[in-house]
């Protein structure tokens, strides 16, 4: 069994490369929600807002770009996503996001999900790939009003290119509920390396290289049923070893879940999305094309 | 006659004897052994190993030391029970952490020690959850535990707690549960030996054991409560 990893602290550097990326969703006076605010810097990219739902036609869809091709040494990745009273709005990254080798140093992003009264607020990115040797630090914060819907997953995989036995060197992720006074409810952190990785705690888990989880925010829960409906889809997903429970201080529901492969936690996060969008509005979203 | 430190209470709060209710839990074991994930004495072992270094000595281990140090004082105790509350996800789990920390509460109340009566207090009006590894520390340093016997004190019930639930589960034997308790010294020595994490690094990796108590809040019949 590995011995624990330490992950350094971070330090003030100029050397270190700082990308931002902000926006802030709004209804407009008919309900349709629009982006009101962005702003984004290298490696970020803001696509033009879409309306892809038939079912829920005011809500926003966002594709985040990155013009980088993946995270890479020293960077320092920050972005804000809020939406404001009624917003409706769903955030996907383009494709998957590559963390890359890096021999020293680390990278980092943080993310900070700000949902006020009444609005839906969905964050379904692609999975972080760690190459070999990566290090890197991932920050997700959510502050939601209690009146406020947040969906949102993360999922990483291990990946080694050249099938040479190796993988990265360390995973740090945070994963923080809070309300809109600061009050934590629910905090997810674990610290993983390539090495803990493969020792796993069970013989037969080797087999999944994809983690994640999936976690809806919110206080209508039990009204929508939102835990019954989600359980059958996580009992028997193919390829797919996962559970759903209640979250600490009633704040929601999350799945935590291990893959075979992208292909199948991409397919078992899709159903996830499709089933909570369904309890939680009534109706399910269109699948958006990547 | 002075008064020196004594391996004696350690002794009494490890043992099976002590009604502190952990009989009743599998911290996941019971999912992984219907589920065929856990099958033999070598993946009881890796199990519990891989609990040891992911969770207990990166998260548990912590909570216990602040809360023997914070043993006198009801405020500190309730701050640290919020901490585990929200970073222990799983239904199950809390649910588990919770049963157990209030057996010991009760129990301890029983015995006289020192604000376990208050503790449960604050635990029956809301004000506590009771989580187990603030219990822990708590009463055991109000219990004249030496500290530098707390560690071993509680991997060693967590240990037990597991390997129990593997035995009557059928996975393995009497011989065999020794046979891992020895072979699990040796890494709960190397554990302690560092200093425990500061209570803002907390964290815990262990997937398996969290969606196997989650699977088990549906499961059809159950010996154990997780």
């Amino acid at each position: 069994m590995p011995d624990s990893v330490e992950t350094p602290h971070e330090v003030a550097d100029e050397k270190l490369r700082q990308g931002r990326l902000e926006a802030v969703f709004q209804p407009d006076p008919e309900g349709r929600t629009y982006l009101a605010e962005q702003y984004s810097s290298y490696p970020f990219h803001i696509c033009r807002s879409q309306y892809l739902d038939k079912a829920l036609p005011e809500m926003a869809s966002l594709y985040l770009q990155s013009c980088s091709g993946g995270i890479f040494r020293d960077d320092r990745l920050s972005m804000k996503i809020q939406g404001k009273e009624d917003a409706r709005a769903h955030v996907t990254t383009q494709a998957s996001t590559i963390v890359h080798r890096m021999d020293e140093g680390f990278a980092q992003q943080k993310i900070e999900i700000v949902g006020e009264n009444g609005s839906l607020l969905e964050y379904i990115p692609d999975a972080i790939i760690l190459f070999p040797y990566a290090k890197f630090r991932s920050s997700v914060s959510v502050a939601a009003h209690p009146t406020c819907d947040v969906v949102i997953t993360d999922s990483f995989l291990a990946h080694d290119p050249n099938e040479a036995g190796e993988s990265f060197s360390w995973f740090e992720s945070e994963l923080v509920v809070s309300r809109p006074d600061g009050r934590i409810d629910a905090v997810d952190r674990f610290i993983v390396s390539g090495d803990t990785m493969i020792a796993r705690e069970t013989t037969d888990s080797a087999r999944f290289t994809v983690h994640g989880t999936f976690a809806v925010i919110t206080s209508r829960g039990e009204e929508c049923a939102l835990e019954s409906t989600l359980r059958p889809h996580v009992a028997g997903s193919a390829g797919v070893y996962a559970g759903v429970s209640r979250l600490p201080n009633d704040v929601g529901y999350w799945v935590r879940y291990m893959a075979i492969d992208g292909v199948a936690a991409k397919n078992f996060v899709t159903t996830l999305w499709v089933t909570a969008r369904e309890c939680l509005t009534g109706n399910q979203p269109d699948i958006r094309r990547k | 006659m002075s008064k020196t430190p004594s391996i004696l209470p350690a002794l009494q709060h490890s043992d099976s004897f002590f009604p502190s209710g952990a009989v009743s839990f599998s911290w996941g074991m019971e999912t992984l052994v219907t589920e065929s994930h856990v099958p033999d004495a070598e993946a009881v072992e890796k199990f519990i190993r891989a609990q040891l270094t992911e969770r207990w000595a990166s998260f548990d281990r912590s909570i216990i030391s602040a809360a023997f140090v914070a043993s006198k004082d009801l405020v500190d105790l309730r701050k640290l029970d919020s901490i585990v509350e929200c970073q222990t996800l799983s239904h199950e789990m809390r649910d588990g952490s919770h049963r157990c920390g209030l057996a010991m509460l009760r129990v301890h109340e029983e015995l006289g020690t020192p604000l376990a009566k208050e503790y449960r207090g604050c635990v029956t009006r809301s004000e506590a959850c009771g989580n187990l590894a603030v219990m822990q520390g708590f009463l055991w340093a109000n219990s004249d535990v030496a500290k530098n016997e707390i560690w071993a004190l509680s991997a060693h019930t967590l240990c037990v707690g597991i390997l129990g639930a593997a035995m009557r589960l059928g996975c393995i034997g009497h011989v065999h549960s020794q046979r891992i308790l020895a072979a699990l010294h040796h890494t709960i020595e190397g554990l302690i030996q560092k200093p425990p994490l500061p209570l803002e690094r907390l964290h815990a990796f262990t997937p398996v054991s969290e969606i196997a108590m989650m699977r088990h809040e549906t499961i059809d019949s159950r010996l154990f409560a997780n």
